[in-house]
């Protein structure tokens, strides 16, 4: 008997983590979730979007899962909650999230609604990072999921901080010679 | 003339400058090199790994690691449901890309992280996968995969393929935009026509990091439609 119920609990386990793992395209609740975002954040007769490509990385996300009813109410429970806040707290641009110190509160909220299908989300370094939107979504192992970074990234080389060393080398060579020049002087004199 | 108590003291002086200035000298010179040194860090650190590690020719990362891309499926029209192909998983490498009239010939990379961005071409999380009728934007390093991008020419023919399906594009039109100007953009990355949009930094040749950016626009000529609703 113990060894069934093992069986059974190890069987239940391995279905429940294997959720996350089914990618499917984007199904009823997902493209209710998906408006859902795009429309409910009311505030003061303003409607907060992050824009249309945020809208497009989350469709992205959301093929790596297949979003069940249940998961989509849990979702949007979390949700109405985050939402509540944002109106408690008056956040109409997305400047005034790190301006009223609401960035972790509203990444914990994050991470509840994304841990209801296995995912999370942390930011790059420090906490400013996601002032700046700089996050990685992971999945339970901790692969990661999508980054979430400017649109238009970064994709030349940067020798500044070269550059800059080695004009403070060539300071340096400078006051040393400087240096001894004036200490020998004044060892002659 | 100096007496020789002044003397004294001058040559005391003297001595503990004499041990003070080398040792400022020496900490900054390892302070500067240090930080001189930082970009190519990362080289020596895979050398000495290579040398020490027991790493292997089988454990090193190659542009092709993480493809499911064997070339190409031939496939270049009719539309593909959900259950039709296989939707790339992040970091995979999920096509290749070649632009007439340029040297551009790389793989295509799903997600466009910095260290994705060391692999070749990479597709934004932010647009769409090639067929769902929408912007693709597509980014690599103007030192690597995308340094002859800016020598396009409009109507040369962009060939991407996939695991899916085969797409040509054309140029139609070039830019540079400010990355910050998202008008400069936006409408093609988000609007509802099939745009392959190609951008590395401008110019090729800074020193510094460059806020512009060269956009090459290119709209569909052939290939699969796509379809990720169920």
């Amino acid at each position: 008997m113990k060894k069934l119920a093992c069986l059974l609990v190890a069987a239940v386990l391995l279905v429940v983590s294997m959720v996350p793992a089914f990618a499917s395209g984007i199904n009823e609740y997902e493209k209710k979730l998906m408006d859902y975002v795009e429309t409910a954040y009311v505030v003061d007769g303003v409607t907060i979007t992050a824009g249309p490509e945020f809208t497009t990385m989350l469709e992205n996300v959301l093929t790596t899962v297949d979003l069940t009813e249940a998961q989509y109410n849990e979702i949007m429970d979390v949700l109405d909650e985050a939402l509540a806040f944002v109106k408690a707290k008056g956040l109409t641009e997305i400047e005034d999230i790190s301006k009223t110190g609401s960035t972790k509160a509203l990444l914990d909220y994050a991470n509840r609604a994304l841990g209801v299908v296995g995912y999370s989300v942390s930011t790059k370094g420090s906490l400013s990072d996601a002032d700046h939107g700089l996050l990685i979504i992971t999945d339970a192992n901790g692969k990661v999921v999508a980054e979430l970074h400017p649109a238009i990234t970064k994709t030349g080389a940067d020798y500044t901080a070269a550059a800059v060393c080695g004009a403070a080398a060539l300071a340096v060579l400078c006051v040393a010679g400087v240096s001894v020049k004036r200490l020998r002087k004044a060892h002659e004199d | 003339m100096k007496t020789k108590p002044e003397h004294d003291r001058q040559t005391k002086r003297y001595r503990k400058w004499f041990l003070l200035l080398p040792v400022v000298f020496f900490l900054s010179g390892y302070l500067v090199l240090f930080a001189c040194l930082t970009p190519i860090l990362d080289p020596l650190v895979t050398i000495y790994e290579l040398a020490f590690s027991g790493a292997n020719v089988k454990t090193i990362e190659e542009p092709g690691a993480d493809s499911i891309f064997n070339g190409t499926t031939g496939r270049t029209s009719g539309t593909l449901n959900w259950d039709d192909f296989t939707f790339p998983v992040y970091g995979e490498a999920f096509g290749h890309i070649t632009v007439e009239g340029t040297e551009i010939d790389a793989d295509l990379i799903y997600g466009d992280s910095t260290s994705l961005l060391k692999r070749g071409a990479c597709m934004s999380l932010y647009s769409h996968i090639p067929g769902c009728g929408r912007g693709v934007l597509v980014g690599a390093h103007n030192n690597t995969y995308f340094h002859t991008l800016q020598y396009v020419q409009t109507g040369a023919l962009v060939q991407l393929d996939t695991t899916y399906g085969s797409f040509v594009y054309r140029v139609y039109r070039t830019d540079i935009i400010e990355n910050t100007d998202r008008a400069g953009y936006a409408q093609e990355l988000n609007g509802y026509q099939e745009i392959l949009l190609l951008y590395t930094c401008y110019p090729n040749d800074t020193i510094a990091s460059t806020p512009y950016r060269f956009f090459a626009f290119c709209e569909k000529v052939s290939g699969p439609s796509v379809d990720l609703y169920e």
